[in-house]
């Protein structure tokens, strides 16, 4: 019995010394900060978060800036300016300017990766304009109108590919993969849009794809699901992918080595002046093999694009590295990817030309 | 005679001195000559009417001839009579109302009559009060063994059926019986059981309730570890499953075992409803339990100290209903609780209709004043409501009990120590669970330690096509309990 007492206070003096441990943040007595932007002004490092403010405008943004030599010096200027904790473990944006970008990202990745507070799904993106200025239009905002927000409904429904900084650091620290972000600018009336999508050289900016360039690099990645102009005849139209796949099949034993893309995409035509092939049925193959001519063109320029600024953002070198034994980044960086020869087939199915005028 | 037996009535003589002193006791003598004729009887215990219309005039009528018991055996019109000389044996029927006749000439042997009136004081109405059903039969048991016996004979008809009775209670001499079916029941289990009950050495046995506690295996769990319902199908269905029931008189309750913790799951009704239906309905049951543990605690934790894992929605109504709460997530949890507990334990001793006015008044009232004065979020008020709601679809009322306490330990875990608490407190749960026993057998069967062959009726109520197998780990001496297409009972046709 005295041992079983014993045994009991013990163990309950175990459980409040542990609870001592814990570190407490009650939900209603913290500062929940929800986007970041970091910029450069000259040896310091400006940051802008966004919160959700409660107390006076009823959970829409708010908005503070610090500046410090690096970020985890920045959220400490935040905590003098808060009466209530500052927390960043919601944080679903960090927006990096492009100055900060072409610099080198490194001590920014590092500072990231080495805090536990961040969850790995977390968009990474870049400005084109100084990423307070992103920051600061979220001022008086809904919690839903967050970067973060904006680049997943793209990305699960629009022309934006896959990215986060769980991508970003994988392919930051993999061997045969460049790291890329998309791109954020404001326009006029002071909204968040996407403008391009970024690529980069281990932590450095190298090169920014315009909005089409963005669309046709999904299609690479494999899940083609856009809209895309094309011409026949002299005429626009639209083609929209309903549902789609790319292949890619890496030649180790050609010399030079070669990729080859196989694009298969199944979609409905729009077009601007009436519904043209309900007029002239026969004409649908030409359709399909202009699309696919032009698509296959658009894709090709895109790969040499990268090819030309030694970008393997797609991860040719991972397809590769997949099926050869003694797989070399340096060697294959340095030797087979600058020559590589880019092979694309693109299939395209139309399953119906939409409604008419 | 038990260690605490505080009766040592030696004669006759001293019996008769003791239980003259109570006011409902009745002596009578006829005189005639020297056979004087004394008729001794508890008048709160007999039935009057049967004294004065048949007793009293039978034996003015026989008086003068009367010599030997065996006149009055053969001739007076009761169904119950014998003969006693043990002084503790007369003492023990005489509070159940039978009548003692003393023959001056025979002073050392006295006639028991049974004119007890078993129904006075039980009432008419045997419809089940608190485990309800829709659907099925809605008679239960009542507070007099006779009828109760009579019940579960109705719902078994096989002379296997045997009732074994035995008094229990230095005080209250109460009757027990001791329900199982020859032939199936494992004889370990019934000698167990009986044993266990033999070995008690209790004052007053109020009602099977308390028995259980005395009998269990282990005393210091929350978890009762015998079934108790006042349902007369399930104690039937247990019966024929191969368990042990035990019936206390004076209580509506009665005890069986050994009980698994998914017996207290089980509804009967979950036997009437097709099974694809009765599983789903068991499956809720069951989600409720942990719904109504961990609801709280989840949100004490998330809300202390893993807000994190909020979905960004749902951080905003979070946030703006506790914006204004200046306690703590846990003394917000634990005002709402205790409240809930107040107004259960409230509604519970008060009458019916009071009891659901005193509800609405709670619920509605101090939920909503709660919230307006700032005591509370929305929020939590949703949770705790549904996670009282939860913890009453628990089919018995005990176990129910039982989940509504846990609440708090883990409550103060989580308040403590966050996600780690729970699951602190959950581990130490389910080792807790994993070591009892109910009459030696694992309370955790089937899932602990394993048993596949009984999973058919337990997570979910298979259709009758895969519960033609008794529950194994009773070892019932009949493993079949019917051939699928075979709607005959197996005990009267199984080889």
């Amino acid at each position: 019995m005295r041992i079983k007492s014993l045994r009991a206070a013990l163990l309950l003096a175990g459980t409040v010394l542990i609870a001592g441990c814990g570190s407490d943040s009650v939900i209603n007595r913290i500062r929940v900060l929800v986007a970041v932007g970091f910029d450069r002004e000259g040896e310091m490092c400006t940051g802008v978060v966004a919160y959700p403010n409660y107390i006076h405008r009823k959970g829409s943004l708010a908005i503070m800036k610090g500046s410090g030599r690096e970020p985890k010096l920045i959220m400490e200027q935040f905590q003098r300016q808060s009466p209530r904790k500052i927390r960043y473990n919601k944080v679903d944006s960090i927006i990096l300017s492009r100055q900060i970008a072409s610099e080198g990202v490194t001590v920014a990745v590092n500072s990231i990766e080495r805090d536990p507070a961040l969850g790995s799904n977390v968009l990474l993106a870049v400005s084109s304009c100084s990423a307070e200025s992103i920051i600061r239009s979220l001022d008086r905002q809904e919690l839903e109108n967050t970067p973060f927000n904006l680049v997943r409904q793209n990305v699960s429904d629009g022309a934006v590919p896959l990215s986060n900084l769980y991508f970003f650091l994988h392919d930051f620290y993999s061997e045969g993969k460049d790291p890329s972000m998309p791109s954020l600018a404001l326009d006029k009336q002071n909204q968040i849009f996407i403008d391009g999508y970024a690529l980069f050289k281990k932590d450095r900016l190298k090169l920014v794809l315009n909005l089409e360039e963005m669309a046709l690099f999904k299609m690479l990645q494999g899940k083609p699901k856009i809209e895309q102009l094309f011409t026949y005849k002299g005429e626009h139209y639209v083609l929209t992918v309903r549902h789609g796949r790319t292949r890619s099949v890496p030649h180790p034993g050609t010399s030079p080595k070669s990729m080859r893309y196989d694009v298969r995409l199944t979609g409905s035509i729009r077009n601007y002046k009436g519904n043209l092939l309900a007029r002239l049925p026969d004409e649908s193959r030409a359709f399909a093999e202009a699309i696919e001519s032009q698509i296959k063109n658009k894709l090709l320029a895109l790969l040499k694009k990268m090819q030309a600024g030694k970008l393997d953002s797609l991860g040719v070198g991972e397809r590769f590295r997949s099926v050869e034994r003694d797989w070399q980044a340096a060697a294959f960086y340095r030797e087979d990817y600058p020559t590589m020869d880019f092979q694309v087939n693109v299939v395209v199915n139309i399953t119906n030309s939409g409604a008419g005028e | 005679m038990a260690a605490s037996e505080p009766l040592t009535i030696e004669s006759l003589g001293e019996l008769m001195a003791l239980v003259g002193k109570s006011a409902d006791f009745t002596r009578i003598t006829l005189e005639a000559g020297a056979n004087r004729i004394t008729l001794s009887v508890y008048s709160s215990m007999a039935d009057n009417r049967q004294i004065y219309e048949h007793l009293m005039p039978g034996l003015q009528g026989m008086q003068e001839k009367i010599r030997d018991w065996s006149a009055l055996l053969g001739r007076l019109p009761f169904k119950d009579m014998s003969v006693e000389t043990e002084p503790k044996k007369i003492a023990a029927k005489l509070q159940r109302g039978f009548a003692v006749i003393e023959l001056a000439i025979l002073p050392a042997e006295t006639l028991l009559i049974d004119i007890s009136n078993e129904s006075l004081g039980h009432r008419s109405n045997n419809d089940t009060e608190n485990e309800f059903a829709v659907i099925g039969p809605k008679a239960g048991f009542v507070e007099n063994l006779e009828i109760n016996m009579h019940l579960l004979r109705q719902q078994i008809a096989v002379p296997q059926l045997i009732f074994e009775d035995m008094t229990l209670g230095s005080l209250s001499k109460t009757k027990i019986v001791v329900a199982y079916i020859e032939g199936l029941t494992n004889p370990e289990l019934v000698q167990k059981m009986k044993d266990r009950l033999r070995g008690i050495d209790f004052d007053v046995v109020y009602d099977s309730a308390m028995l259980e506690q005395v009998i269990a295996d282990e005393s210091n769990t929350p978890f009762p570890l015998f079934l108790t319902t006042e349902r007369i199908d399930r104690i039937s269905y247990v019966i024929s499953s191969g368990q042990v029931a035990v019936m206390c008189d004076g209580s509506p309750y009665v005890l069986s075992g050994p009980s698994t913790f998914m017996d207290f799951f089980i509804s009967p009704e979950d036997y009437y409803l097709p099974w694809i239906t009765g599983s789903f309905f068991r499956i809720i049951r069951i989600m409720s339990v942990f719904f109504s543990l961990f609801a709280s605690p989840l949100y004490i934790a998330v809300l202390t100290y893993h807000f994190e894992a909020i979905p960004t929605r749902l951080l905003h109504p979070i946030m703006l209903s506790g914006l204004h709460v200046p306690f703590s997530p846990v003394m917000e949890v634990l005002f709402l609780e205790t409240t809930i507990e107040l107004l259960r334990e409230a509604g519970a001793r008060l009458p019916a209709k009071i009891g659901q006015t005193l509800g609405i008044v709670g619920g509605i009232v101090i939920g909503e004043a709660s919230v307006q004065a700032a005591l509370t979020s929305n929020i939590l008020l949703i949770i705790v409501a549904l996670s009282a709601l939860a913890s009453f679809t628990t089919p018995i009322f005990k176990m129910a009990n039982t989940i509504r306490v846990l609440r708090f330990p883990l409550i103060l875990l989580s308040a403590l120590l966050g996600g780690f608490g729970i699951a602190v407190g959950f581990t130490l749960l389910l080792a807790h669970l994993l070591r009892l026993k109910s009459l030696d057998s694992p309370y955790m069967i089937p899932f602990y330690p394993f048993r596949r062959g009984n999973l058919a009726d337990s997570l979910i109520r298979s259709s009758y096509q895969h519960t033609t197998n008794r529950t194994l780990y009773l070892n019932p001496l009949r493993k079949k309990r019917y051939h699928p297409n075979m709607a005959k009972d197996d005990i009267d046709h199984e080889d």
